[in-house]
């Protein structure tokens, strides 16, 4: 017998002297042999838990047996919820209206899934997610509270009750007209942007999981089921599973291409764009944009190539073709007649409900909220974002699809090649006998390790590729969200990673076309474009960016090559792209002509347009047809007296005019285009002079850029042809540039522009404003005394805006007066405390809950505080620091903890909290406090979660890392932590290196 | 994708190299598939190594033509040692991070992979587990396909073509062997940690 036998039969031996006699026996003269198995069969005795496996998650799914169905009656307890009545039954499972005894008695509603899921997985996946739910908190979604396993272990969800009807059976039948649906819808669209913005995608968006209730006679939609179908649905990697997937959730009517794509891991937020497209789709006109017919007879591979390829015709086009009797009643539900809804829903609304329903999905809305504000222009009958789709991206979606698959694939396969082929190579030497030499031998064995090395960079490549892509879509949202430095950063650590791959310098392109730093998106777009051929408008981007960079010989490269592209595809879309941007050079060595036959054949298919009539003038008069051209630019102008871009036309009509020979007419027509770039170039001013926060406002674009651009190139060009000099340089693009790198925080370049601009505007009491303003967060934690003289400046320059009051007062406490901290915390207070403004009210609170006694009656900060409590549910920790600061630290723990569990929080809660305790003297409560605000500062500073940036959204973030350790400090000096507690003590020496080296660093520049 | 089911038949009908052939392959499936879902997954989230193995089967093998236990127990022994591998190089790495190693903003892919189901500190018993190796190569492959796939018993024994008792017996011996080994190791009982 060896050593593991012995053990095994001593373990089996339970009677201590037998298991000697037998060990006596067994080991006969072998003392160390006996000495071993004795402790080993200690060890086994205490081992425990050791090594077995908590979770053995592997087992369930690999021989999962087919669980007995187990009628579930009303009145069956499971866990802590008793059954009280079925109320539903889906694809899913089976909902019960069930009661909660503990902690709270409450009626909740209980989901039981159908039996084929592997339980355990389904629970740990929820698990994994459940923090997640927590965060959310909005009153059109339904809560998720707990989920777990009945005694026939099916797993099971217990939500928020909701009872409530379907949103399309609650609109048809009260007969909701389009524009009341279309609002309903929106809220829906708010509540899934809340659910995005805390990384949780639902991916069973359907009209079943829309619920509409009525509060207070108002229809209130609630959307249940979040993170139900990513618990349950995660792992569908193939085709049997698809069937179980399709059977479980029902109908694939609501699944976007991806989805059916069955990848089952590539699914993100915009899956659920699309299934709200559908829903709109159904919502409008009373069919799912595939019938529900043809897909239950359609065999599942069928469905999935309906859902990927078959494009869904435009809603109108669809009730067009539907029967009359049903068209009659669709209309009907929507108290209109057929004509009158087939009217309403064309044009607009069709764009609307297509772009939700592209199959690219870069090409639907990027946030739910995009989708609902285009929306909110149709009801507002403001000029919609979606555009009909157009041939030249239908030709071009190809190509374009799965790009960064089909790189990676490449990359992969080529460098595995080389890899395998320099290994083969180095064997077959190795191998070789010939190989006698050692310098030969040497130069087989670097071959290999070449090999090697070549192999692990290539994984580290695929790797670092996948990051890159990771850090793109990040950024995507980040700058959907407006988001705009955050986003730079992720692109630029995209474009860091991977250099060669083109996605992130066209995304950062886009970041800085939007803030109009043109000369920098004509960087990265050129090096985009050395990467890979751009696609659809980014074509016209680089032309009209290259020539606006003086780099026309660039421009007309492009020029060129987009008319090549149009003669092989003959797009119509791209053609009016094509014309434009060969119209923007003087005709330098192509055919003069061949634009205008372009344009001729545009103007011929479509000739109320009058944009194309203009870009018909326009390829006329780069011709040199000057009768033809000042023909169809004025015919442009009388067409269409309301057209926004008809500014345009003027610098090429006084070009023109000067070409005749008519001078008056040349100079008047320069005149009205100096005109025109004069007020555009104000709108964009005016539409980005934000005031509260340094973001706000910049990015909006009144009009597109790329025809701001044009008009003033061209109106340049016609100053230059008819004055011999260029128009005199407009201090307002300083004040663009200035916003936009504040925007991004770059703030010593916003300041060179701000000073360049102000040369130019020197009275303008605004951009004083913002310039001290920006050098006070320039000087901020670099130079906080400096900080406070320059927030001072900008705050008695505009003394009515109360952030800038905390601004100042914060720079001062970490300057070290705490004096004029408290004097400017009173003059605040005196100044605002009738203030009904919950931003202006969150921003004196803030200021003032930072030290004890800031404000004579720290009551007053309390009433505040409810005020700022409109803005968002995050104002707790307001109201929660107010009420601390106010000597009620009953109700100062009510709202932190609130604040803490449910929402947004700020990040001082638990030092608040942790004081709070103490003076109410909970000293164990104190010290996990204290504890949980160390850990998260430590976390704050390195987390770039969707939480964390939601919340600096929310937050502001100038002057956080200042609070922090500020009142953690407090809080840790009133509470005195005992020697004997080490644990505390370091994370406390942790949490003041944190305060030490990474909190206090100046902000990014 | 066919080639791991081929790999396997030839394992089956004896081919000495075949094995050699599968655990890359294997190793790079399952890099792979952890690179994929963090790139999908929300920051922060973990990845459960036996999830990732039981993917990497489902994508690997072609379940039509190799549903013998047989064919299964190959896969998963190197899949067993692709997962020991990628974990430990992670666990490494990880404890060099914390010397004050290199510190990069952007996570190692494989820091995702959170072995959730494994109770123990992965380095140690890695390296209790290779001296085991040497004098019980059965017991420490059982403790592989245990330890670092999440096998059960059965299906260990299954994979290992021994009886389902015999399996136990030697899972008690080996973790006996392998606490008492880690125990002796770092003379603190610091290597018997709960795992949550």
């Amino acid at each position: 017998m060896n050593e593991r036998d012995i053990f095994i039969e001593a373990i089996r031996t339970a009677d201590a002297t037998d298991r000697g006699i037998f060990l006596d026996q067994a080991c006969a003269n072998d003392a160390d042999l006996r000495q071993r198995v004795e402790t080993l069969v200690e060890a086994h005795e205490r081992a425990g838990s050791f090594l077995e496996p908590a979770f053995p998650a592997l087992a369930a799914t690999l021989d999962t047996p087919i669980e007995p169905l187990i009628a579930t009656v009303p009145g069956t307890v499971i866990g802590s919820y008793k059954l009280l009545e079925q109320i539903g039954e889906g694809g899913m499972g089976v909902v019960y209206m069930a009661e909660q005894a503990a902690p709270v008695r409450r009626k909740v509603a209980l989901k039981i899934i159908k039996p084929g899921m592997d339980t355990r997985e389904v629970i740990a996946r929820f698990e994994a997610e459940r923090q997640a739910l927590a965060m959310m908190d909005h009153q059109n979604i339904a809560r998720v509270f707990d989920a777990g396993a009945t005694q026939a272990s099916r797993p099971y969800f217990v939500m928020e009750l909701v009872r409530g009807v379907p949103i399309t059976d609650y609109c048809d039948q009260n007969n909701l007209p389009v524009h009341e649906r279309l609002e309903l819808f929106v809220t829906v669209c708010h509540a899934v942007q809340h659910a995005h913005q805390k990384g949780i995608i639902h991916r069973d968006i359907k009209p079943s999981n829309v619920l509409v209730t009525l509060h207070d006679g108002r229809p209130v939609p609630k959307v249940i089921d979040f993170g139900v179908a990513k618990a349950i649905g995660q792992q569908l990697t193939d085709t049997t599973l698809f069937t179980q997937f399709a059977q479980m959730v029902g109908t694939p009517l609501y699944m976007s291409p991806e989805q059916a794509e069955l990848t089952g891991l590539d699914i993100d937020t915009r899956g659920d764009i699309y299934s709200l497209g559908v829903m709109l789709y159904e919502l409008l006109i009373g069919t799912t944009p595939f019938e529900r017919g043809r897909m239950k007879q359609a065999a599942l591979d069928e469905i999935r190539r309906m859902i990927r390829e078959e494009d869904p015709p435009s809603p109108s086009t669809r009730l067009s073709s539907t029967a009359g009797e049903t068209q009659t009643a669709v209309a009907a539900h929507r108290r209109v007649d057929p004509r009158g809804l087939s009217r309403l829903v064309q044009g607009d609304l069709d764009w609307i409900v297509m772009k939700a329903l592209e199959k690219d999905r870069t090409r639907r809305y990027g946030t739910a909220n995009g989708f609902a504000a285009d929306i909110g222009r149709f009801l507002n009958d403001e000029p919609v974002e979606a555009r009909p789709p157009s041939t030249a991206y239908r030709f071009r979606k190809f190509a374009r699809r799965n790009r960064v698959a089909f790189f990676a694939t490449s990359l992969v396969a080529g460098g595995l090649v080389a890899a395998v082929v320099l290994l083969a190579v180095s064997n077959a030497l190795i191998r070789d006998e010939q190989a006698h030499t050692r310098h030969e031998r040497s130069i087989a064995v670097q071959l290999q390790r070449t090999a090697e090395e070549r192999a692990e960079q290539l994984r580290q490549g695929v790797l670092d590729l996948q990051a890159a892509h990771r850090l793109l879509e990040r950024g995507r949202i980040l700058l959907e969200e407006q988001n705009w430095d955050d986003a730079d950063a992720a692109f630029t650590r995209a474009i860091k990673l991977r250099p060669e791959y083109s996605g992130p310098w066209e995304a950062r392109a886009d970041l800085y076309i939007r803030l109009g730093l043109f000369d920098l998106a004509v960087h990265d777009l050129n090096r985009a474009y050395e990467l890979q051929e751009p696609v659809n408008w980014r074509w016209m981007a680089l032309a009209i960016l290259r020539l606006n960079g003086d780099d026309p010989r660039g421009c007309h490269e492009v020029s060129v090559r987009m008319r090549q592209q149009t003669r092989e595809a003959g797009a119509r879309e791209f053609a009016v792209d094509a014309a434009r941007v060969a119209s923007l050079l003087p005709a330098a060595d192509t055919d003069p002509l061949e634009p205008v036959a372009l344009a001729q054949s545009l103007v011929d298919a479509e000739p109320a347009n009058a944009f194309l009539r203009y870009l018909l003038g326009l390829t006329h008069y780069r011709a040199g047809q000057f009768e033809q051209a000042a023909a169809e630019l004025n015919e442009a102008l009388s067409m269409s007296p309301d057209w926004e871009a008809r500014r345009l036309a003027y610098p090429v009509l006084a070009m023109t005019w000067h070409r005749l020979g008519r001078d008056a007419d040349a100079r008047r027509a320069l005149a009205d285009a100096a005109r025109a770039i004069e007020v555009w170039t104000g709108q964009i001013c005016q539409s980005n002079n934000g005031n509260w926060a340094i973001h706000q406002g910049v990015g909006q674009w009144p009009v597109r850029w790329w025809d701001w651009l044009e008009c003033r190139l061209f109106y340049r060009e016609a100053r230059l042809l008819i004055d011999g000099s260029p128009p005199p340089e407009d201090p307002r693009l300083h004040v663009i540039r200035a916003r936009a790198f504040a925007g991004l925080r770059r703030t010593r370049m916003a300041l060179d522009e701000y000073e360049a601009a102000i040369a130019g505007l020197p009275d303008d009491p605004q951009l004083q404003f913002e310039q001290w303003r920006t050098r006070g967060y320039f000087y901020g934690y670099r130079d906080w005394p400096q900080a406070a003289r320059e927030f001072a400046k900008a705050r008695r320059q505009m003394p009515d805006q109360p952030l800038i009051w905390n601004f100042e007062a914060i720079a001062h406490l970490a300057a070290g007066n705490p004096q004029v901290y408290r004097q400017l915390c009173s003059e605040m207070l005196a100044r605002f405390a009738d203030t009904q403004d919950p931003r202006s009210a969150q921003d004196i609170v803030c200021a003032c809950v930072l030290r004890p006694q800031a404000v004579p009656d720290p009551a007053q900060l309390i009433s505040l505080a409810r005020v700022a409590s409109g803005m968002h549910h995050g104002n707790r920790s307001v109201i929660g620091a107010a009420c601390f600061r106010a000597g009620q630290y009953e109700e100062a723990v009510r709202q932190l903890e609130e604040a803490a569990r449910l929402n947004v929080p700020r990040g001082w809660e638990w030092s608040f909290l942790a004081m709070a305790h103490h003076h109410l003297g909970h000293t164990v409560e104190a010290q996990r406090c204290l504890q949980s605000a160390a850990r998260w500062m430590a976390e704050a500073d390195t987390s770039s979660s969707v939480d964390m940036r939601h919340r600096r959204l929310i937050w502001g973030g100038f002057t956080e890392r200042f609070e922090f350790p500020l009142l953690y400090a407090e809080a840790a000096t009133l509470i005195g932590v005992t020697e004997a507690d080490a644990a505390v003590r370091k994370t406390r020496n942790q949490s003041s290196d944190f305060s030490m080296t990474r909190w206090q660093r100046p902000a990014a520049d | 994708m066919g080639d791991v089911t081929r790999i396997l038949a030839d394992i089956e009908r004896g081919d000495p190299q075949a094995a050699e052939q599968l655990l890359p392959l294997v190793y790079e499936e399952l890099r792979k598939l952890a690179a994929q879902k963090m790139a999908q997954e929300n920051p922060g989230q973990t990845l459960q190594a036996t999830a990732l193995v039981h993917d990497a089967y489902v994508r690997l093998v072609d379940h039509e033509n190799a549903q013998a236990w047989d064919s299964r127990g190959h896969f998963f022994a190197a899949a067993a040692e692709a997962m020991r591998r990628i974990l430990v190089d992670n666990a490494r790495r990880r404890a060099s991070l914390k010397n004050g190693g290199h510190l990069s903003r952007e996570p190692l892919i494989e820091s995702a992979i959170a072995a959730t189901e494994i109770t123990g500190d992965i380095l140690a018993v890695d390296e209790a587990l290779t001296k085991l190796a040497r004098s019980d190569p059965q017991a420490a492959e059982l403790v592989k396909l245990r330890f670092f796939t999440g096998l059960t018993i059965k299906q260990a024994a299954a994979s290992m073509g021994i009886s389902s008792r015999s399996a136990d017996d030697v899972w008690a011996y080996a973790r006996a062997w392998l606490l008492h080994e880690i125990e002796c190791d770092q003379p603190r009982p610091a290597a018997h940690r709960s795992g949550q």
